[in-house]
């Protein structure tokens, strides 16, 4: 059973035992910079840091002795959808893409970019795992990112420790995901996939000690409150999304109105 | 070597397989919930998140198999000194921010944190703590203890050698090693003082590289807010007023030494 880091100590002294060089050290360390001033406040579903899952992502891509960059990019895999770059906005945009290859290179950057233009679930890990042999290098080790993080996800029995709706959707890509390790010829990868998953199936813990929480979260400081921008902004879009869902019920009124008519008739 | 919990769900899993009840893993839980809200975006002069250090400190001490009071102790020991309660008074105990602590994990746990926080543990004290160590109360004692896993914390996975006054740090455990070594011997607990022992025996006989200690320039915890934050203006006005008395503190003392040195001559 191999044990994963936790700390960005831990990262360094496991990354220097599989033979990283100094140069691919100092990469390490300025992207966990990145990583700090970016997911600062985070945590996941379990309550645990995200930092600590992104740095466990890395270890998993170091376990492996995988090129330093795809380590790197393991360390912010998410950081287009969960980092916080100030301005209250998720996703990609050119700005954030910028800001992100002037610290980790052009390289990082690219596995990240393409992490994030991914939906990570069962449909496009079927395709993937259908069409493997024809995706880029880059894409494959895409695919190794998204296995280290499935694998981090379950580690220390972490999803148990979540609402049930979270462990429901890890549960549907399990199968996948396991046939996905084996194509891509990363035999202990699969391997530690199945004994964290069989490990995760036959495990109980106390129900008062497991969160209600599906996704992650933020916890600011409490000296610390949102700018002012960014809150008028999320307003904005919790109003957006409040009409949107407003006008789809109007929709599914009016069609059963009709649905109702036509029997009727 | 033991391997200690260095996430939450690392030091559930550890404190059920110790044997601890369904009630001691609540009460865990709940003073890790306080701990997130006192410690988020905080990090140790290492680079490692503060609350991940909180938890390391929690788990030496579950290794121990103390009652679970030193161990919810053991999470939250730096409370008053480094965590954010929101309120005017920032490195120091006060009546509203111990009733907060009360109540997240009640008065016998929190009598703890506070003679943790006023028990004086320096170069000075240190050789004074181990010679008078059988004339300590029970609480003392128990802070004692907890100090000794506060240190075999921060010695973990090298970790003073990742902070920038590394050498400082390694000076101070090559004086004084051996004394905390002997006060855990002496407390009863060989386990500690073995695991002490490898930890600063590690940490003076290993070198890293020195582009990977931590460039924050810090000797202290710090923090790195969430970019979609700002202080509170009344903590700003706060922070201006201590660091100005501060300042206005130490020209008084320079001229008053300079004014002793004039009557002087």
């Amino acid at each position: 059973m191999l044990t994963y880091a936790q700390t960005i100590l831990q990262l360094y002294n496991q990354l220097q035992r599989e033979g990283y060089s100094n140069a691919e050290m100092i990469l390490i360390r300025n992207v966990y910079e990145l990583s700090m001033s970016l997911f600062s406040g985070r945590f996941q579903p379990s309550g645990k840091t995200f930092i600590s899952h992104g740095v466990g992502t890395a270890s998993t891509l170091g376990s492996m002795h995988l090129p330093v960059q795809v380590v790197a990019a393991g360390l912010i895999h998410n950081v287009y959808w969960v980092g916080d770059f100030g301005d209250g906005i998720r996703g990609i945009s050119k700005a954030k893409r910028k800001d992100i290859e002037r610290t980790v290179g052009k390289e990082v950057e690219e596995y990240v970019y393409r992490f994030a233009g991914q939906r990570w679930n069962k449909h496009t890990l079927t395709f993937f795992r259908d069409t493997i042999d024809t995706l880029d290098p880059v894409d494959r080790d895409v695919l190794l990112i998204e296995l280290a993080d499935q694998l981090e996800l379950h580690l220390d029995v972490g999803v148990l420790y979540c609402a049930e709706a979270r462990q429901k959707l890890t549960e549907s890509i399990r199968p996948v995901i396991l046939e996905i390790a084996d194509k891509l010829g990363f035999t202990i990868l699969a391997s530690e996939l199945v004994r964290v998953l069989k490990e995760t199936a036959s495990t109980d813990i106390p129900a008062e000690i497991r969160t209600n929480n599906t996704w992650g979260f933020v916890i600011a400081p409490k000296s610390y409150r949102k700018r002012l921008t960014v809150a008028f902004q999320d307003l904005l879009v919790r109003g957006f999304g409040g009409l949107q869902s407003a006008m789809k019920l109007r929709k599914l009124f009016k069609s059963a109105k009709s649905n109702k008519n036509k029997i009727q008739e | 070597m033991y391997s200690y919990a260095q996430t939450n769900i690392q030091l559930f899993n550890q404190l059920q397989s110790e044997g601890y009840s369904n009630n001691d893993l609540v009460c865990v839980l709940n003073s890790y919930e306080l701990a997130m809200e006192l410690f988020t975006g905080l990090f140790r002069p290492s680079g490692k998140t503060f609350i991940d250090h909180s938890i390391g400190t929690a788990s030496i001490l579950v290794s121990l198999h103390v009652p679970v009071n030193i161990v919810v102790a053991g999470l939250l020991h730096a409370a008053y000194v480094h965590g954010d309660f929101g309120s005017v008074s920032i490195r120091s105990i006060s009546d509203d921010k111990r009733k907060q602590v009360i109540h997240a994990i009640g008065e016998q746990v929190e009598e703890y944190v506070a003679e943790y926080t006023t028990f004086r543990w320096n170069s000075q004290t240190i050789p004074t703590i181990c010679v008078r160590l059988n004339a300590l109360t029970p609480i003392e004692r128990d802070v004692v203890l907890m100090r000794l896993a506060n240190e075999l914390e921060d010695n973990l996975n090298l970790g003073v050698l990742y902070c920038s006054d590394a050498e400082r740090r390694r000076e101070f455990i090559k004086r004084f090693g051996p004394i905390m070594v002997d006060m855990a011997d002496k407390l009863g607990f060989p386990t500690l003082a073995s695991e002490l022992g490898r930890a600063f025996r590690e940490t003076t006989a290993t070198e890293i590289p020195e582009e990977l200690r931590s460039r924050s320039g810090q000797i202290r915890a710090y923090l790195i807010a969430p970019k979609s934050y700002r202080k509170r203006p009344s903590a700003v006005c706060c922070h201006l007023l201590t660091s100005g008395l501060g300042r206005s503190r130490k020209l008084f003392q320079k001229m008053r030494k300079m004014y002793g040195r004039f009557l002087y001559h």
